[in-house]
């Protein structure tokens, strides 16, 4: 019982995304259709992983503005190995080990240069895209290799589409490595506390290594996603999906100081967002509105969450309605 | 009290109360202060002193109850009605901008204008005056960063002083200061009073109280339960009320009145534990050599900067050292980080617990077995129920002051957080304790558990070290090395030390 209580992300998350599900059944006949809340999921599968990376860094007090290129890097990277004619298995470890490797090198820059995160991962970004659009060198790369098609986008497994099942079964995972194991436990007193956390003798160094790798290795696997669903690699794909990722984290209630959240959360974070996206298309909503609404949503849901717009609200409102009783104790 | 001194009081408070979600921090505080007199407010931590200051400088405003200034009622709803009125504040931390010049921090949010540019030349001598004012001549360009603590606190009273100032609030204005500056401050502040300023000064250091201020009210539990003139009156009494129970006996007791401390340890045994041979650190540190023994209890004095707490971080790992050698147990090793200290079971109590000791959103449970989770996991999968049993045990050893082991350890008190970092060394059982500071911002009654807790450690068979600023601490030491520029320059044993620390005072530099 304990442990199920300890897994569930805050309860509220749930509850905003009920509402947002009952708005949109309200006011669009599609939107409660198998086809509909496919669509959603199978959009969602992307950002929801590059999501979990972004949830790790986040975490320890940094961030990856990186995620989005490295994305872009491994469709390109998987692209052009397949196009080789290159086995499917071959290439998707090939592409993991250079978006891992990316990941790595931005933890090297934060460890060893000590260069802020977002400083190091913004100039990871320029990096990466740029070598993407240097080896890519055509405009985009086709890919019909059908075992990877299948294994990353058309395949069904158990019931479930592969890239559903890939990313419930990384925030599963993610959601295990912070709730019941050691290295959960580092990186919550890391973020929480960096100083405090190296003179308890915790492996501050190598932890934020792993992480930052962690975060290129999942931005890598969503890369793959991707690819398989758009049939090509190509430079352009998953810009501003790192905004994305980091809007939801911070949906999810983690906080950019670190130290706080969980994955689950930022997961759910996705789907809010997502489905909000989902019920504006629906409606018939252009898509510049929708990128003010997006932002509002963003600012609404930080505020009510890690800013402590719930309490504020209620301790405004014992203020005004409920003096009587604090001035009588 | 008679009334001709009710008729004359500068500042006086009738039936002040004040309730926060789930406390009721202040009861009906009733209190009198006449002009130009120093009065001290004493009383543990949560007993209301932070409210009761809170409200005077209109931070905060209180549920019930008057204020009079001068016989006259006043409301605040802001700090800035506060400073209107003439109450300024000093706090424990120093409120400056450290990049800003001295001038500007004390014209802060009211720079003097000509017209629509600032007012430089006259910024400069007005800066000046109120430097003079309280006995400092300092360089009013430069930025704050670029002087003493000593110096910075004086900028921080000249900032309150330029202004018209009747009430002056101290809130511990003394925690950071070397003991020369504490002097020259009191002197200042003397001159205050007989200037007609009214102070109301807070501290923890009855000696402190005792040789500045008039007259001290006691809070405990959010009344004012006592007041005493301190002609009348003597510091083991204000401890008494405090506490609201006899001390007497307690090693708080002989701490605060002076007198010969008890030892903490059970005394050294022939075995060296560590020995540092001719250790340096850049310039903090230099030619530090000495040996430390099994079950020995080691003080390290010196006033605040003397490089006693940057040789602490040094020998737990949390500094390298840039020279000398350090044996442990009959081993070389180089400590490079903290965690190759932890690995020969060495503990490190940080002197600055907030930033550097817990982790303040994460449990107290989690808190106490940070440094020893591999003990709780296998294949790095934590064992919830171990781990829980452990971190219980030692908050009952303890005797931590905690709802359950879940409770995050931010809204814990500094006693009980302390408490539980010195857990996190007991769970991994730790040979040597380093303790900086160790009952830095830690009330009466937990600084007595903490030094009873060190007994307990040092007669199990544990060796500590405490590096201090008290002297009070350092005379329970079984052996004390005096230090001064990051030297150390005398070495006393436990016998050697007269009952008011006298000959360590006279080393300190």
């Amino acid at each position: 019982m304990e442990t199920v209580r300890r897994l569930l992300p805050k309860s509220y998350l749930i509850l905003v995304l009920l509402a947002i599900i009952i708005i949109g059944t309200a006011v669009s006949p599609d939107f409660l259709s198998v086809r509909n809340a496919n669509n959603v999921i199978a959009f969602s599968a992307i950002v929801a992983i590059l999501a979990v990376g972004q949830f790790f860094v986040i975490l320890t007090g940094g961030i990856d503005l990186s995620v989005g290129s490295i994305l872009a890097m491994s469709t390109v990277v998987s692209a052009l190995t397949l196009q080789t004619g290159m086995s499917a298995g071959l290439s998707v470890a090939i592409t993991l080990g250079v978006c891992a490797l990316a990941g790595f090198l931005n933890g090297l820059m934060v460890v060893w240069l000590r260069i802020p995160p977002f400083i190091a991962t913004l100039a990871m970004l320029s990096i990466v895209k740029g070598f993407s659009y240097i080896i890519q060198s055509t405009s985009l790369i086709q890919i019909s290799d059908t075992s990877f098609i299948s294994a990353f986008s058309s395949g069904v497994t158990l019931g479930l589409r592969n890239p559903v099942l890939i990313f419930i079964l990384v925030t599963l995972v993610a959601a295990f490595v912070t709730k019941f194991t050691t290295m959960g436990r580092r990186l919550y007193a890391i973020g929480g506390n960096p100083e405090a956390a190296r003179l308890s003798g915790l492996p501050v160094h190598r932890d934020l290594l792993i992480t930052y790798t962690v975060s290129g290795l999942l931005a890598g696997l969503a890369g793959l996603i991707a690819a398989a669903q758009l049939l090509q690699g190509s430079s352009l794909i998953g810009t501003g999906y790192e905004l994305d990722a980091i809007a939801a984290v911070v949906v999810g209630g983690a906080s950019l100081m670190g130290g706080k959240g969980d994955p689950i959360s930022a997961v759910i974070g996705v789907f809010i967002l997502a489905t909000i996206i989902n019920i504006m298309n629906l409606v018939g909503i252009s898509s510049e509105p929708q990128l003010v609404i997006k932002g509002a949503v963003v600012v609404i849901a930080v505020f009510l969450s890690s800013a402590g717009g719930v309490q504020r609200i209620s301790a405004a409102l014992s203020k005004a309605f409920g003096r009587h009783q604090t001035t009588s104790a | 009290m008679d009334e001709a001194v009710l008729a004359q009081a500068e500042l006086r408070l009738e039936g002040i109360t004040k309730s926060y979600p789930g406390v009721q921090a202040l009861k009906g505080v009733d209190l009198s202060v006449g002009r130009g007199s120093i009065h001290a407010l004493a009383g543990q931590n949560g007993a209301g002193k932070s409210t009761l200051v809170k409200i005077l400088s209109g931070a905060e405003t209180p549920d019930g109850g008057s204020i009079f200034l001068g016989g006259e009622q006043i409301r605040f709803r802001s700090p800035q009605d506060a400073q209107q009125a003439g109450i300024h504040t000093i706090y424990q931390e120093l409120s400056l901008v450290p990049s800003l010049s001295v001038a500007e921090n004390i014209f802060l949010g009211a720079l003097p204008m000509k017209g629509p540019v600032v007012d430089w030349a006259a910024m400069k001598s007005q800066a000046e005056a109120a430097l003079a004012r309280i006995g400092f001549d300092l360089d009013v360009r430069r930025p704050v960063s670029s002087f003493s603590v000593a110096e910075q606190q004086a900028v921080e009273l000249a900032k309150a002083l330029h202004k018209d100032v009747r009430i002056l609030l101290l809130d511990e204005p003394t925690s950071t200061l070397p003991l020369p500056d504490v002097a020259r401050l009191f002197e200042v502040l003397r001159g205050l009073a007989d200037e007609g300023v009214t102070l109301l000064y807070i501290s923890h250091r009855m000696d402190e109280l005792y040789s500045l201020c008039d007259s001290v009210s006691v809070l405990r539990d959010g009344r004012k339960v006592v007041e005493y003139t301190t002609a009348d009156s003597k510091p083991s009494d204000v401890v008494t009320a405090m506490v609201g129970q006899d001390l007497s006996g307690s090693l708080a007791e002989a701490a605060l009145s002076g007198e010969r401390s008890p030892r903490l340890g059970a005394g050294p045994s022939d075995q060296i534990l560590m020995s540092v041979t001719d250790l340096h650190q850049d310039t903090r540190i230099s030619d530090v050599t000495f040996d430390l023994h099994q079950g020995e209890v080691l003080g390290i004095s010196g006033l605040i900067g003397s490089g006693q707490s940057e040789l602490a971080s040094l020998l737990a790992g949390a500094r390298e050292k840039t020279r000398g050698s350090i044996i442990f147990e009959g081993k070389r090793v180089e400590f490079r980080t903290p965690r190759d200290a932890i690995r020969r079971s060495i503990g490190l109590l940080p002197q600055d617990r907030k930033a550097e000791g817990f982790i303040p959103d994460m449990s107290v449970g989690g808190n106490i077995t940070l440094a020893s989770l591999p003990m709780f996991s296998r294949f790095s999968v934590m064992n919830s129920r171990q781990e829980a049993k452990a971190a219980q045990g030692l908050a009952d050893q303890l005797g931590m002051k905690i709802s359950s082991i879940g409770q995050p350890m931010k809204t814990l008190s500094g006693g009980t957080q302390q408490k539980a970092i010195l857990a996190r060394w007991l769970v991994r059982s730790a040979k040597l304790l380093i303790c900086d500071e160790p009952t830095r911002g830690v009330d009466v009654g937990a600084k007595e558990d903490m030094y009873e807790l060190l007994r307990d450690f040092a007669r199990s068979g544990g060796t500590v070290i405490i590096a201090s600023s008290e002297i009070s601490e350092a005379m329970m030491c079984d052996r004390v090395l005096v230090m001064a520029r990051g030297k150390v320059v005398a070495e006393f044993d436990h016998d050697e030390i007269d009952p008011h620390g006298q000959v360590l005072l006279e080393r300190f530099a």
